[in-house]
């Protein structure tokens, strides 16, 4: 008998089926082999795949210094992104106040982040080269010639320089995101605290903040996620070099891969990396939210 | 022209010393272009273009001894000397290349970049050619790396196997392969069809008359499993050298990551 109940059922059912269907295909099913991959030492061409077991893992930990060395580069790019993300707030407020022309500035700050990243890294390194470079030449116009480094080859300095470009291009996106937050907190709330004899710093901590600390969450998961998984800048301004020292923990994993045929052991750096990302950002949620209970 | 190593490491000392050159635009960021010293002068030195499988079936091929320490050496003798300009590793080849005859002196690379240097250079009768000098003696005969560049394949189960080879034929007969060689840059590999080769290219031939071509071999099976074991990349090893890194400790760490790996076999 067909109940009303029975028909929403099919109804469901009949719309989850093929999104369902392509979710195995394309996530579940990839996610099982890379689990299953990384305990093999598959070349990524032959038909067989001969079981190692852990092996993988072993000599990613403890046996390979290049791994560790890439993940210090990841945490360059995650530690200089969190510092920026107070500032991207200051200029987000800035943006939400009344000052002229700020859809032009709204439009500028966010133009880096769509324009796209093999046109930025193709420019950058021009903007970085030691040969007429616009960087060295503005300093050379500044009279600061002794601030000139070079600023891709230098392994102490490289990885700023490449955060330098990722700051550029994602800034904006964060900005706008907070943009968006703090417009959608109600303008009332504002108005009575002001009455009410709030200050600014008042005002700041108590209910911006507070209102707007989903996009804060999110935006911590975001930034921690993009920073260990950073790849396309270091990859096309300089490969990953000189030697490793611009090496992203990605970078490596797709070079283990395509370029030194261990599919198996680039499968256990993914394996790695998922449970890297999930488990640091617990631990950032956890800080996160301890620190605004204990405001 | 420098007729051997020690001689064009002079060559690129004396350019610096002018002040006006940079010796060898290098474009070191992309770490490729080193190819001709780092993945090529191993193969000269042993005058043998299946090195790398030789290698593959030693325990210590990177030892003092071996023909690819000793390439490395001349390699590093040449790369301390600075040819590169003050920053090697600081910009690509795409940004050195457009300095070629400007600011640039000389650039290391295969007939391909013909087009490129007629392009950048002011004045297309000031550039000429020459193979790399990797001898040490002028006496020695000179060897230069000769590889395939194109690679033609049918199915072997396809329909039309005869088809493919009666196009082949086509291709290397004398109604398309000299215009299509000529237009290449490339030397002729077929019996008596002689390629015109661009004035430009055919004079590092007529200052070598007598040249040696090794005949480059990519690595077999046993070579690229120890090669990926090891991370072997030459051409990293190269921008390493450019940065100074320590040759005899590289060659070492080498030894022992090489050694390990054909015994995991």
């Amino acid at each position: 008998m067909k109940t009303l109940k029975f028909q929403k059922n099919i109804l469901i059912f009949s719309f989850l089926v093929i999104p369902v269907i392509l979710l195995f295909m394309f996530v579940v099913y990839p996610a099982v082999e890379l689990f299953y991959n990384s305990l093999t030492s598959w070349n990524g061409i032959s038909d067989t795949k001969k079981f190692i077991g852990l092996e993988n893992y072993r000599r990613m930990f403890f046996d390979s210094p290049d791994v560790w060395r890439s993940l210090r580069n990841n945490a360059t790019y995650f530690i200089i992104h969190l510092l920026f993300i107070p500032l991207e707030l200051a200029i987000a407020m800035v943006l939400d106040s009344k000052i002229r022309a700020k859809d032009f500035f709204k439009t500028v700050v966010f133009l880096p982040y769509v324009i796209n990243g093999v046109a930025i890294a193709y420019a950058f390194s021009f903007f970085y080269s030691p040969y007429n470079g616009a960087l060295n030449e503005i300093l050379r116009a500044l009279g600061m010639e002794w601030a000139i480094q070079n600023w891709l080859s230098n392994e102490n300095i490289v990885n700023y320089s490449l955060v330098v470009i990722s700051l550029w291009k994602f800034c904006g996106f964060h900005v706008i995101l907070f943009l968006a937050a703090l417009q959608s907190i109600p303008r009332d709330i504002l108005e009575a605290a002001v009455i009410d004899g709030a200050n600014p710093i008042q005002i700041y901590f108590r209910i911006i903040i507070p209102s707007i600390v989903i996009v804060i969450e999110f935006l911590l998961f975001h930034n921690m996620r993009g920073a260990l998984q950073v790849f396309d800048i270091p990859f096309l301004v300089t490969q990953g070099g000189p030697g490793y020292a611009s090496s992203t923990f990605t970078l490596y994993t797709i070079d283990t891969a395509f370029k030194y045929d261990s599919f198996g052991m680039a499968s256990s750096m993914g394996v790695t990396l998922l449970v890297l990302i999930l488990v640091l950002s617990w631990f950032q949620k956890k800080v996160f939210r301890l620190g605004r209970n204990s405001t | 022209m420098p007729k051997t190593w020690d001689e064009f490491i002079q060559a690129c000392k004396t350019i610096d010393a002018g002040g006006k050159y940079i010796p060898i635009l290098m474009g070191g960021k992309d770490a490729w272009p080193d190819y001709p010293f780092n993945e090529f002068m191993p193969c000269l030195e042993a005058n043998d273009g299946y090195l790398w499988n030789h290698m593959a079936e030693q325990d210590s091929p990177f030892s003092p001894d071996q023909p690819f320490n000793k390439a490395y050496q001349k390699i590093k003798r040449l790369y301390d000397s600075k040819p590169f300009g003050s920053d090697p590793l600081g910009a690509g080849f795409d940004q050195v290349k457009t300095m070629f005859g400007t600011k640039g002196a000389m650039i290391a690379a295969g007939a391909w970049f013909l087009t490129d240097a007629k392009k950048y250079a002011t004045d297309i009768n000031d550039i000429g050619t020459f193979f790399l000098p990797a001898r040490n003696n002028p006496g020695d005969r000179l060897n230069t790396v000769t590889m395939v560049d194109g690679f033609f394949a049918t199915p072997k189960n396809g329909k039309n196997i005869e088809a493919a080879k009666t196009f082949i034929s086509f291709l290397f007969s004398e109604d398309f392969y000299l215009a299509y060689m000529k237009d290449r840059g490339l030397v002729s590999t077929v019996n008596n069809l002689k390629v015109e080769l661009d004035p430009i290219l055919q004079q590092a031939y007529d200052l070598e008359p007598d040249v040696n071509y090794v005949v480059y071999d990519g690595g077999n099976e046993e070579f690229q499993r120890i090669a990926a074991a090891v991370r072997f990349d030459v051409k990293k090893m190269g921008q390493d050298m450019m940065a100074g890194k320590d040759l005899d400790e590289m060659m070492e760490e080498l030894n022992k990551a090489w050694k390990a790996a054909r015994a995991s076999k």
